[in-house]
């Protein structure tokens, strides 16, 4: 791959003593819309939490930008350009959108912020007209979008989402998705888990394949069939396989 | 017989705005910190002795004293904040019990080491009647309601448009949705627990001309009237802390009237249970909020 801006190297990692991830290697050009995936227990929101400085780092390096920032704090990380979206409801509830977004602009020079805001309710119009409502009275799928748009404020360079279809009607896992899809077709990098396989094979670039804290499989969605999907989550090969491709 | 209790009613409402100055930083300080600060009597304790101090030692004037117990005590947090309310971010809820169970322990027992454990007069402030729609009330007494509404006023405006305050009820509201965004949490932590320090001071500073008698111990109790206040109010609620620091205010003097002054202790915990029986969660929210 040429000059990937994310370059993850043999990372063993996990909390306290329990490692989760045993050994990933992964490559995340600027651009690219990467699905992570896999069944559960893989992996896969350790890998993003490790990135965002919230796990214990074991061994191995997550060089970004030519610096390795394993072991970095979450704070120095986000100055770094990374932006997490954590599973389940990360907002503020009993403040408006208009301070929700302050809040997540907290880090920003004052004179910025002002304009980021802007800047997030052009990306979001949905929000720009809901601006004085409590996060906590908007429905899931307002609130992800809302939580989407409190990282994107941060001008990350790239945006790491964990699950942003749980709990959402199908009618706004659309939504969420079709947000993701427009601001990555603006040039932002995104690292997607998704449990949703079908979801996130229609909008990623890539799909990246997590079992037992592994990549297993990496490649183009089109590359693989949903029951080809399947028959990893549960074996770890392809039919026809020795072993599956790495 | 109508006028005479509506003095008592005057009179409560001035206890009652003591009790608020003290109990909104209790308050404030369990909705960031998560933790019941069982020392906060001791601030206010310590406020009252920096301006004894300043006004028996040096013989400073009363506004002078005021301030100097405030910074005396505002040096003190900042102290125990770094070394221990800090560390209590994010700890199991037996620390924050033990931690400031220690630091009332260590405040109240080195002031008796350093300055003796009888009572003291307070002598300083403004005892001179004042006449009030027909009541005869001691200014001091007018002062204190007035810098009670002036403190919450203050602090509706600095929680609702500054950027600390927001940052407060954010951490009061998601303490992980802070890390994720980069808030500091320690830092908010640190300077809420500072504030609710200086603002007990400052009530303990108020009341000393009425109370007149300053002391090691006196600390203790208005911790355990700040607890029911605050859980009547709603754990980190600002403004039902407020109204519950009014009602136990209002109560306490009228069952020292007119039940016995000997009761005037137990309204506090008499009043909360009958409120939680009505209203489990507080009087006036279901969820912590400032």
């Amino acid at each position: 791959m040429v000059d990937p801006s994310l370059s993850i190297k043999g990372l063993r990692a996990g909390y306290g003593s329990l490692d989760i991830l045993n050994g990933v290697d992964l490559d995340v050009p600027q651009g690219q819309f990467v699905a992570l995936m896999g069944p559960n227990g893989a992996g896969k929101s350790t890998l993003l939490k490790s990135l965002y400085g919230m796990t214990t780092i074991k061994d191995g390096s997550i060089e970004w930008q030519g610096k390795n920032i394993a072991g970095y704090k979450s704070r120095a990380i986000l100055a770094e350009g990374i932006a997490f979206v954590p599973q389940g409801r990360c907002n503020f509830p009993v403040m408006t959108i208009d301070e929700n977004l302050q809040m997540a602009a907290y880090t920003l020079r004052d004179a910025r912020v002002r304009a980021d805001r802007d800047y997030v309710y052009d990306l979001f119009p949905i929000l720009k007209a809901r601006r004085n409502t409590l996060a906590g009275n908007m429905s899931g799928g307002e609130q992800q979008l809302l939580e989407v748009a409190m990282a994107v404020l941060q001008r990350p360079k790239i945006l790491l989402v964990d699950e942003p279809s749980v709990g959402l009607s199908p009618a706004a896992i659309a939504i969420v998705f079709n947000e993701l899809l427009r601001i990555n077709a603006g040039g932002q990098t995104i690292l997607l888990v998704e449990q949703n396989t079908k979801k996130a094979m229609e909008v990623a670039h890539r799909a990246v394949i997590l079992r037992l804290g592994k990549v297993i499989w990496d490649g183009r969605p089109a590359d693989i069939t949903h029951d080809e999907l399947g028959e990893l989550f549960l074996t770890g090969r392809m039919r026809g396989e020795a072993k599956a491709e790495h | 017989m109508v006028s005479a209790i509506f003095e008592q009613i005057v009179n409560g409402i001035v206890s009652g705005s003591v009790y608020a100055i003290v109990a909104v930083g209790m308050t404030m300080i369990f909705g960031v910190l998560r933790a019941i600060n069982f020392a906060h009597g001791e601030y206010y304790m310590l406020g009252t002795f920096g301006a004894w101090f300043a006004i028996e030692y040096f013989d400073l004037p009363y506004p002078v004293a005021i301030v100097i117990g405030v910074v005396a005590t505002a040096v003190i947090a900042v102290v125990v904040g770094q070394f221990v309310m800090q560390r209590i971010v994010g700890a199991p809820p037996e620390t924050g019990v033990l931690a400031t169970l220690g630091i009332a322990l260590v405040l109240q027992n080195t002031v008796i080491l350093v300055f003796g454990g009888g009572y003291k007069f307070f002598s300083g402030g403004y005892i001179e009647p004042v006449s009030i729609f027909g009541f005869t009330l001691a200014e001091q007494r007018v002062l204190i309601i007035i810098v009670c509404i002036l403190v919450f006023v203050g602090l509706e405006l600095m929680v609702t448009y500054s950027r600390m305050g927001k940052a407060m009820r954010a951490v009061s509201q998601n303490i992980e949705c802070c890390a994720v965004v980069g808030i500091d949490v320690p830092q908010v932590a640190l300077r809420t627990f500072i504030l609710g320090a200086c603002l007990a001071a400052l009530s303990g500073v108020l009341t000393a001309p009425v109370n007149v008698s300053v002391y090691g111990g006196m600390g203790e109790i208005i911790t355990f009237k700040t607890l029911p206040v605050i859980i009547m109010g709603g754990l980190g609620n600002v403004r039902g802390t407020f109204f519950a620091a009014m009602i136990l205010g209002i109560a306490e003097s009228l069952v020292a009237t007119y039940v016995g002054l000997q009761f005037r202790d137990t309204v506090g915990f008499a009043t909360l249970m009958l409120v939680l029986m009505w209203r489990p969660h507080g009087l006036f929210s279901a969820q912590a909020r400032f």
